[in-house]
């Protein structure tokens, strides 16, 4: 009945120490692998008869495909094409993460920050090193807008930095709050049921409107496993976008 | 084909998360509108009124009017475009991404704070001038949440990058 529960990691395996470091099989590196296996599943198979009149897998991954190259290369130009691995590997992990954390008794991987954080951090730091290496000290004018009077350039400056690192912040949290809000909400409902289902008859008829309030959320649930995956990719092109062109 | 037809739908803009954040925007900030020509539009139109006033063909002028009118409606949708209709177009309570878009906003705003607290607070234990690196950090994390929400809400221009598009 406790809806924060679900989010319990758990060991599976006993933990092994390499050097001074534990590593442990927990519940989420299961289902972490379970996604991968799918993705795996769905990419090997899709790719295995190469019809040209795809059948209905290849026209699924075709599909996912065209739509990742299409967010990319319209936010990030052709330029942002070599990210394309990067950006497909995440979308497609992420979605598959957050549909299977919808079936019940199912962990939900990125309802922890620190995956999500992982995630944003991967995007930031290819972003930051990138940019770099590629423009050298030009990456900088991404915080020094043109146009501005000098006397109030360093202020504007100093909020573009703070803009700039508050990306991962809201990149990771935005996914993360949203998948365990919406997991908690989905738990409460379910409790609600089974405690007025406790009550008898009366009961009963006060469970009908949690349990369809519970349906109803379930499928707002898969709307929003889709719509934050979907999300995190388009920041991530955004964000990508700056690594190409810093300064335009 | 359920996937790509949702997809597709998020694509058109329905959510702010848009890959093309730069179609919004005030006038004259990079939205691609010119200003001048607006108010030249409005000054020829201002004259045009003057010279025909003396009412010999009120009919004419009526439709002239109109005409204008009708001109003018055009060129304001073109300065905010979708203004009228996108606030039309969303169904009020029940719509998801309405919900996406309020978490979007509030977790830049959030996020904006957090990230110069944490700047302030370093400055602070690295340098030890313990209030003034959290009060000015603090500041200007909120300063960069306000602008990172007015990005996301497209009433400013997403970056000094965006300004050419």
């Amino acid at each position: 009945m406790d809806p924060i529960h679900q989010f319990e990691i758990k060991n599976l395996l006993p933990i092994i120490r390499i050097g001074g470091t534990e590593i442990a099989f927990t519940n989420s590196a299961l289902f972490m692998l379970i996604a991968l296996a799918l993705i795996l599943a769905l990419m090997l198979g899709a790719t295995r008869s190469r019809a040209l009149v795809p059948g209905r897998l290849q026209a699924t991954a075709e599909m996912v495909y065209e739509f990742v190259a299409d967010t990319l290369r319209s936010s990030a130009g052709q330029e942002g094409m070599k990210f394309f691995p990067l950006v497909f590997s995440i979308f497609v992990f992420i979605l598959v993460l957050n549909v299977i954390g919808i079936i019940p008794y199912a962990f939900t991987v990125t309802s922890h920050i620190i995956i999500t954080v992982a995630f944003a951090l991967l995007v930031f730091l290819t972003v930051v090193i990138y940019g770099f290496w590629r423009h050298g000290l030009r990456f900088l004018k991404l915080f020094v807008p043109s146009g501005i009077p000098i006397y109030i350039l360093p202020l504007v400056t100093a909020i573009e930095v703070m803009s700039f690192f508050s990306r991962p912040v809201s990149h990771s949290v935005r996914l993360f709050a949203n998948m365990l809000a919406g997991h908690i909400t989905l738990k409460v409902f379910g409790g609600f049921v089974v405690m007025l289902g406790g009550l008898g008859l009366l009961g009963w008829l006060g469970a009908a409107l949690p349990l369809a309030l519970t349906t109803v959320l379930t499928a707002l649930e898969l709307l929003v496993a889709l719509l934050q995956a979907y999300v995190f990719a388009i920041l991530t092109c955004i964000y990508l976008n700056d690594a190409v062109h810093p300064g335009h | 084909m359920l996937f790509h037809l949702f997809f597709s739908y998020l694509a058109q803009g329905a959510i702010l998360d848009s890959h093309k954040p730069n179609q919004y925007g005030p006038r004259g900030l990079g939205g691609g509108i010119d200003l001048a020509e607006i108010s030249a539009g409005v000054e020829s139109m201002a004259d045009d009124a003057r010279e025909k006033g003396d009412g010999e063909r009120p009919l004419a002028d009526e439709a002239a009017l109109s005409a204008r009118l009708r001109r003018l409606g055009e060129q304001l949708g073109r300065v905010q475009p979708g203004r009228p209709a996108e606030s039309t177009d969303q169904p009020a309570a029940s719509d998801p991404s309405a919900m996406a878009r309020g978490f979007r906003l509030s977790t830049e705003l959030v996020a904006g704070v957090l990230v110069g607290a944490a700047f302030g607070w370093g400055l602070d234990y690295l340098l030890g001038i313990s209030p003034w690196g959290m009060i000015v950090f603090l500041l200007l994390g909120f300063a960069a949440g306000v602008l990172n929400v007015m990005r996301a809400a497209g009433v400013a221009p997403s970056g000094p990058l965006d300004r050419k598009r």
